[in-house]
């Protein structure tokens, strides 16, 4: 995805933020007539919607299982089935047109905390991301303080972003994790994608003769126990 | 949960792992469809035809090859060789070894899982890498072990190798071929229509 960076200069460059996840070494396949396919997951009905059960007294469920298999409705049970949209049902499993989304924050313990309406979390980066002067971390620091839990690489996009990001490294080489911030004043945790959860971001700069490596490193959790 | 042994710079130890997540910290969220009077609704999909409402447990997964649905037991191949790869054991069968580690190498793993391991009795401060698995599985997970003032962890997860890139791009190539031409060659105007 792309970014824009604004340096300790003010200056601002649009870069790429690249995905470390390597190729799969691996694959599963199975042994067909044809000789060796990977198997395609697929969805099907496994049970008669809503439970073949419903409203029905103990009594009429026995007789209806002693007459046939009514758990068994050979047009639907294994049938393949693509989800399209999403419905909200009541408890008669009917749906309902008019209904509200809301928010509901657990403690740890499980207890609701607040209740507010939903609201989307939208992405931060369309607007330049910022270096912050406080908040950096030295290596030693960020390992034993938080968990990182997402690290892209920061590569350049033409000539003039390269100088920019080379420069950048050089600068930050010494510092150790810079803090990167979003938003418009520039001091909010970084929101990657739409939905996606805040993070605090990290920006580790490395130079090897006229080679550079940028890396941006995400948190979302501290490296502690859970209060008793 | 069941105690494993770890291999730490060659000397052995056990501990019970329990894991740590984000909603044992800070709690967690969760979205809720609720009617006007404020009963909570169930999500439901609808398939293409439109005819049902499937909610959770209506549907399951099967594995298809081509048009046919098979029951066929699945092996995992490398993708590059197509060699059936070995079963590696969980780390509980066979205990992981861990090395010294630097701040810089634990830096660059994603971490996926964090475990307490109280039964460790480690320095503060000490870091060391090595490999875990808690299930058996065709591919080592990388792991850390961290001991801060919370006590001790192991992170686990992929150890990333982020490559020093340099300016090899198509600029700098149209930028010598333009440089190659030739010096107050007259511009011709005709070859613009």
């Amino acid at each position: 995805m792309y970014i824009k960076l604004t340096n300790f200069q003010k200056r601002t460059a649009e870069l790429f933020l690249l995905s470390l996840n390597g190729s799969k070494t691996s694959k599963r396949v199975i042994a067909t007539a044809n000789g060796q396919m990977e198997p395609e997951s697929q969805a099907i009905i496994t049970r008669i919607p809503g439970g073949w059960t419903a409203d029905k007294k103990p009594e009429q469920i026995a007789e209806a299982l002693v007459k046939s298999d009514p758990e068994i409705d050979t047009r639907l049970i294994g049938k393949p089935v693509r989800i399209r949209s999403l419905a909200y049902l009541d408890e008669q499993r009917k749906p309902v047109c008019h209904f509200r989304l809301v928010e509901e924050k657990l403690t740890p313990e499980g207890t609701v905390k607040e209740t507010r309406p939903y609201k989307v979390s939208e992405s931060n980066i369309e607007l330049p991301i910022q270096l912050s002067p406080k908040g950096s971390q030295t290596t030693e620091d960020l390992v034993q303080k938080f968990v990182l839990h997402k690290i892209y690489q920061v590569v350049h996009l033409d000539s003039l972003s390269f100088d920019y990001l080379f420069k950048l490294c050089q600068e930050i080489q010494g510092i150790g994790f810079v803090r990167v911030n979003g938003g418009i004043k520039g001091n909010e945790p970084l929101t990657l994608r739409r939905e996606g959860l805040p993070s605090f971001a990290y920006l580790r700069g490395r130079i090897d003769g006229d080679k550079y490596c940028c890396t941006l490193h995400l948190t979302h959790q501290e490296l502690r126990e859970p209060a008793e | 949960m069941a105690a494993c042994t770890f291999n730490i710079d060659n000397n052995k130890h056990v501990s019970e792992l329990q894991k740590v997540t984000r909603d044992d910290l800070y709690g967690s969220r969760r979205i809720q469809a609720l009617d006007p009077d404020s009963k909570p609704l169930r999500r439901a999909g609808v398939p293409e035809e439109g005819n049902l409402y499937l909610v959770s447990g209506d549907v399951g997964r099967t594995m298809r090859a081509g048009d046919q649905f098979t029951l066929a037991p699945a092996e995992v191949v490398d993708s590059a060789t197509g060699q059936k790869k070995e079963l590696l054991p969980s780390s509980f069968k066979q205990a992981p070894e861990f090395r010294k580690a630097t701040a810089e190498e634990v830096s660059l793993l994603e971490v996926a899982s964090v475990y307490r391991l109280p039964g460790a009795q480690l320095s503060p401060g000490a870091l060391y890498v090595g490999t875990f698995n808690y299930r058996d599985g065709v591919e080592r997970n990388d792991a850390a072990i961290v001991t801060n003032g919370h006590g001790t962890f192991l992170l686990v997860g992929k150890i990333k190798k982020p490559a020093c890139v340099g300016m090899e791009i198509d600029s700098q190539i149209i930028a010598e071929a333009a440089a190659g031409e030739e010096a107050g060659e007259s511009e011709n105007f005709e070859s613009l229509f």
